[in-house]
């Protein structure tokens, strides 16, 4: 018997808030597993990912409770979906695969998101930096905020292809080959794509700076 | 260092600490330098440490209302199943067994029964009980 599936580690684990030990079998075999019944495998890729979707996620929503409360509907929709998806995904044998398809599921979730809510944050002030003691420092921070505020306003006119690649890169921190199989495209188009948002950033900013009569970068 | 490579070693890293050859690059590059001050603009600051307890706790209840644990053990749903089995076949052979019990003799031993017990009865014993219908009539009816 699985010893995760055990009563009496459920007792011990399975309150509120607490996670059990971590497993060490790799994502492709965590989805084997719960194609096997182990359910609890199941909840360790969860719990392994959740960080990642959330960082992802935070850009899409308009505060860090949408942001979580959009995580936990990817981990919804995941397990719906994990009975027809995971035997394709264990076949490819690929490690990346099962995170692939976790962000995919959030970046549809989120545009979705996105799209009910009409709107593209556009602003994060009240994600800048504390209150500064001294003045310059102030002075600085304010700069800093407004490039913040106008480089997310450009990232908001990006292409939706340029935009999903460009924040997987920035906030997933991703590999262009895993930014490629979550987005249903090759290495080198992700990278292109990444590259031309780049330069429309910047191209964006100046633009934006210069109507605002400040320096862009 | 090249530009292409600063970019693509810079980009996953927008807001670490670069290293002392891509600090060299950026000061004697405009253009590179402007990526790296785009990227650590674009990026999101950290999160939190508050950030992710509220993500591990809303995780956990998620999971455990998405995945309710098991009640019972395998050892305890075969026991389950054997006790409803069990009942089934009592109920079935408590049901087959009152119904012969309330079904009636054939009806050739009953007749072997009836003709035996008639057998067995002597006509002429004067001890023998003989149903009467009714009393036999006399002249006081009559009236």
């Amino acid at each position: 018997m699985n010893r995760l599936n055990s009563p009496a580690l459920y007792l011990l684990h399975g309150h509120k808030g607490v996670a059990p030990a971590p497993r060490s079998e790799s994502d492709t075999d965590l989805a084997a597993s719960f194609l096997r019944g182990d359910r609890e495998a199941f909840a360790t890729l969860a719990r392994r990912h959740q960080l990642l979707l959330y960082r992802t996620l935070r850009r899409f929503t308009q505060n860090n409770d949408d942001a979580r409360d959009l995580t936990q509907r990817v981990f919804q929709r995941a397990l719906e979906a994990a009975p027809r998806s995971f035997p394709r995904l264990v076949s490819t044998g690929q490690e990346n695969a099962v995170r692939a398809w976790f962000l995919r599921i959030a970046i549809n979730l989120a545009k979705n998101h996105v799209r009910d809510a009409s709107r593209w944050r556009t602003t994060d002030l009240e994600r800048v930096s504390p209150i500064l003691a001294s003045v310059e420092r102030l002075q600085r921070d304010l700069e800093a905020a407004q490039m913040r505020s106008t480089v997310r306003r450009a990232i908001g006119d990006l292409t939706p292809r340029q935009r999903e690649v460009f924040l997987l890169r920035v906030d997933g921190e991703l590999p262009f080959a895993e930014i490629g199989a979550s987005l249903g495209m090759s290495e080198s188009n992700a990278k292109a794509q990444f590259h031309h948002a780049v330069k429309r950033l910047k191209e964006a900013v100046h633009k934006i700076a210069a109507n605002e009569g400040r320096h862009a970068l | 260092m090249h530009c292409e490579a600063i970019v693509d070693l810079a980009t996953s890293l927008p807001m670490r600490d670069v290293s002392a050859e891509l600090e060299t690059h950026l000061r004697q590059c405009v253009a590179c330098a402007e990526t790296i001050a785009l990227l650590r603009a674009a990026a999101l600051p950290p999160v939190s440490a508050e950030e992710t307890s509220s993500l591990r706790t809303a995780t956990e209840k998620t999971l455990e209302e998405i995945l309710p644990p098991r009640r019972s053990n395998a050892g305890h749903q075969r026991f389950g199943g054997y006790a409803l089995a069990a009942s089934l076949g009592a109920v079935v052979a408590s049901g087959l067994w009152a119904k012969n019990s309330l079904r009636p003799p054939a009806s050739s031993s009953l007749s072997q029964v009836t003709c035996s017990a008639a057998a067995s009865v002597d006509l002429f014993d004067p001890t023998g009980l003989y149903e009467v219908p009714w009393l036999p009539r006399t002249d006081s009816d009559d009236l």
